[in-house]
């Protein structure tokens, strides 16, 4: 008899074993490696032709309509920021690991983003005026907001236009640079060249 | 004396409209940040509920109310205030429920092993009681 009950206990936990193995695996999220993508579209919603033409010129008071599309796989909500900078040939622009803190921003946009979703924004700019001569500095309007960066380009050729991502970090109560990768932040800058004429 | 007062005047002027709201401008910047570090806050309660397992529509949700917060950042202090409120009351529940669910799951899971294993250990009897069960039919007819 005591054999009998020693054996049933014995089978009773192999088998809660088992059994809680696979009530485990079953409430456990699937792993998936985390990452934040984001692209600029065009009005016509593609990732090329942002000036309505073969080239990059854009003349004073041509409104630019772009979109930000910013994708969350992160795992769970972001509050993203997105910083807008302007720059030129020679400027040392942002990359995986730090921002270009060098030059100044010219304004922000932040978002939530819920996880796996995508959401989009708008980028609104034209040039409203600019300096005339070899040096050329410029006055825009980005988002509404009228803004006199103090970059300048010879000629008004090969400006860019330098776009970071930023997302809230919890532990630090702040927004860092990139998004938080399996091992370090991860920045994804993304630039977008133009000529003023 | 004609000065002294018209400095008074012109003091008092200024205060009045610092109190007012009316455009002192530090009172702006101020609230602005207010409502940022609000915003900060929620999200960081709604972040939570997520990853405590609340759903993912109650989560779109509540970024949703963030987002407009977002859009009107003076104003938003109070609209990120119930979001948080909302927030906070989401991850108790979600949590609530996931530790329900884990208890049934395991439950499940033990009382299932004791299932099988008596199945095991029994087995036998089942034959047995199968065979009587048919010799009582057969008897009745």
């Amino acid at each position: 008899m005591q054999r009998k009950i020693l054996f049933l206990l014995l089978l009773f936990a192999m088998f809660s074993l088992v059994y809680s193995s696979v009530a485990y695996y079953a409430l456990s999220r699937p792993p998936a490696q985390q990452f934040m993508a984001w692209g600029i579209f065009s009005p016509t919603g593609t990732l090329s032709n942002y000036f309505s033409g073969s080239e990059a010129n854009v003349t004073a008071g041509k409104v630019m309509n772009w979109h930000l599309a910013i994708t969350n796989q992160m795992g769970s909500i972001q509050y993203v920021k997105v910083v807008y900078r302007l720059g030129n040939a020679t400027t040392a622009g942002p990359n995986a690991t730090v921002p270009a803190s060098s030059i100044p921003q010219l304004g922000t946009s932040s978002i939530l983003i819920p996880n796996a979703q995508t959401a989009l924004m708008n980028f609104t700019w034209s040039i409203s005026n600019k300096t005339r001569g070899g040096i050329v500095f410029l006055n825009m309007t980005i988002n509404d907001q009228h803004v006199s960066p103090s970059v300048s380009a010879a000629g008004g050729q090969k400006f860019r236009f330098f776009f970071e991502l930023w997302t809230y970090d919890v532990g630090s109560n702040s927004f860092q640079y990139g998004y938080k990768g399996q091992n370090s932040w991860v920045g994804v800058p993304l630039q977008v060249w133009f000529n003023s004429l | 004396m004609h000065f002294r007062f018209q400095a008074l005047l012109g003091i008092l002027l200024v205060l009045g409209f610092c109190f007012s709201g009316g455009g002192c401008a530090s009172g702006q910047p101020a609230q602005t940040s207010d409502a940022q570090n609000q915003l900060a806050k929620a999200f960081v309660l709604v972040q939570q509920a997520d990853m405590a397992g609340a759903s993912p529509e109650q989560i779109a949700e509540l970024a949703n109310n963030l987002n407009l917060a977002l859009r009107y950042t003076n104003e938003s202090a109070s609209l990120s205030t119930a979001t948080a409120a909302e927030a906070l009351s989401l991850a108790n529940v979600a949590r609530e429920q996931v530790l329900f669910r884990q208890a049934v799951a395991y439950s499940t899971a033990v009382g299932a092993g004791f299932a099988s294993a008596l199945l095991v250990t029994e087995f036998h009897r089942i034959g047995e009681f199968a065979r009587r069960l048919r010799l009582r039919s057969r008897q009745l007819d």
